[in-house]
């Protein structure tokens, strides 16, 4: 082996050293990174969040055949409930007759990875960073609390949705359905006999 | 001692004494019998005109009091006499007042019996009126009941088809079901004689309105919630919401 050919290796292993040492994305996750103590902000995260690792658990519940999940404050939303839609938690129970508990929101901390080259602090080892992304309230004027939110992989969740009650496209579907049949209008007349 | 003076002889024994002083004391006696009867004359005379001037004076008031009373006996008697004419008049009137009361009476039986016949032919008057009164009530409240019906049955039709124009699907066949139906609704309502299957068959229609909506709102937001347009599908669940 000459000369050459040592030194190419040589800057091969400091490249692949280097890169180590910064922050990089997840395979298969999408835009997003776990961060690790020591490690240098790369230019491509410059302005992305870094949240707690913490995602919404997924709650089946039996007798009303329904499988949701509550949202806490700054939970990132894994790819898997990508297009999944949250509640507001009252409406929720109005539509499918199940309370949910609430939980104090938990100290929204988060680290804004601001500079390119910047360490990442030791008690962030673990964090997720992603690019900011928050759900997007959707109201109706018609009535207090009918509130929903399309959720996106990677989106973190604010403050205002803690608590919220997320359900994937089918089961929301399944359950506006059964809500349109109460309310205005659902109280049917008996059939013949009424007027008597 | 007198024998001494040579004058008269002085009694010396009662009796001499007493044949002495007896013409003295009769002088006396006499004197004062003439002066007590002198005195008594007089006194009695007196006492005498006194007396005859107080019995004068007595008897011309007395004269006078007679006169007033026979005056008044007089005046009385005369007022006797009126009243006694007076009470044969109102004798006379008192007989004539019994026989006209006896009339009256005889009047008033009559009365009495008309007046009986009267209530007892108003009492089955009252009856057959009542039972008239009481069929036309049932009827009016039948009616009332049956227009208040329809009334309450446009109210939630008219709320429901306001869910329809909010509906972004193909909402035309609901749109003219609800005009026919509420002009249905608006004719029988104004009818005179509504009938019970007037009222079932726009019931039933009305039920049947009802559930189209009711499936096609349902179905619009399930749609909705399927491709997440969650603007609409909020729009929806107001729909529900704006009738709790």
């Amino acid at each position: 082996m000459n000369l050459k050919n040592l030194y190419s290796v040589a800057m091969l292993a400091v490249l692949v050293a280097l890169a180590g040492c910064n922050t990089e994305r997840e395979e298969g996750q999408g835009e997003r990174a776990v961060l690790k103590a020591g490690q240098q902000v790369s230019a491509a995260m410059v302005g992305w969040v870094a949240v707690p690792n913490t995602q919404p658990s997924l709650i089946a519940d039996k007798d009303k055949a329904v499988s949701y999940a509550v949202v806490r404050t700054n939970n990132v939303i894994p790819s898997s409930m990508s297009s999944w839609v949250a509640i507001n938690p009252t409406l929720f129970s109005k539509m499918s007759d199940i309370k949910v508990e609430t939980q104090d929101s938990p100290d929204a901390e988060r680290w804004v990875l601001k500079s390119e080259g910047k360490s990442v602090p030791k008690d962030k080892h673990g964090w997720v960073a992603v690019p900011f992304t928050q759900p997007q309230i959707e109201s109706s004027g018609k009535a207090k609390g009918l509130e929903m939110a399309t959720l996106y992989a990677n989106n973190v969740v604010p403050k205002e949705m803690n608590g919220w009650v997320a359900v994937d496209r089918d089961t929301l579907a399944k359950l506006s359905e059964k809500y349109m049949m109460t309310g205005k209008g659902a109280d049917l007349p008996k059939a013949r006999a009424e007027n008597k | 001692m007198a024998d001494s003076n040579g004058g008269a002889k002085v009694p010396q024994t009662f009796g001499e004494k007493l044949s002495f002083s007896l013409p003295v004391i009769l002088v006396t006696l006499v004197l004062a019998v003439g002066i007590a009867f002198a005195i008594v004359t007089i006194m009695d005379g007196k006492t005498r005109q006194a007396l005859t001037d107080q019995i004068d004076e007595e008897k011309s008031l007395r004269t006078k009091e007679v006169g007033e009373l026979k005056k008044t006996n007089a005046d009385l008697q005369t007022e006797v006499t009126k009243v006694s004419k007076s009470n044969d008049d109102l004798g006379k009137a008192n007989g004539k007042l019994k026989d006209e009361l006896g009339k009256v009476g005889e009047s008033l039986s009559k009365v009495a019996n008309e007046n009986q016949k009267y209530v007892e032919s108003q009492v089955q008057v009252d009856k057959v009126q009542n039972q008239d009164i009481s069929s036309n009530k049932d009827d009016i409240n039948k009616v009332d009941r049956r227009v208040t019906y329809i009334e309450e049955k446009i109210k939630k039709i008219d709320e429901i088809a306001k869910d329809v124009e909010g509906l972004k699907g193909d909402t035309a066949t609901l749109k003219q079901e609800y005009t026919v139906l509420r002009g249905d609704l608006d004719t029988t309502k104004k009818k005179a004689d509504i009938t019970d299957k007037d009222l079932t068959d726009l019931s039933e229609r009305a039920r049947m309105f009802q559930m189209r909506v009711l499936a096609a709102r349902a179905r619009e937001a399930a749609d909705a919630a399927r491709s997440t347009d969650l603007k609409n599908l909020l729009d929806r669940l107001g729909d529900v919401e704006g009738g709790k």
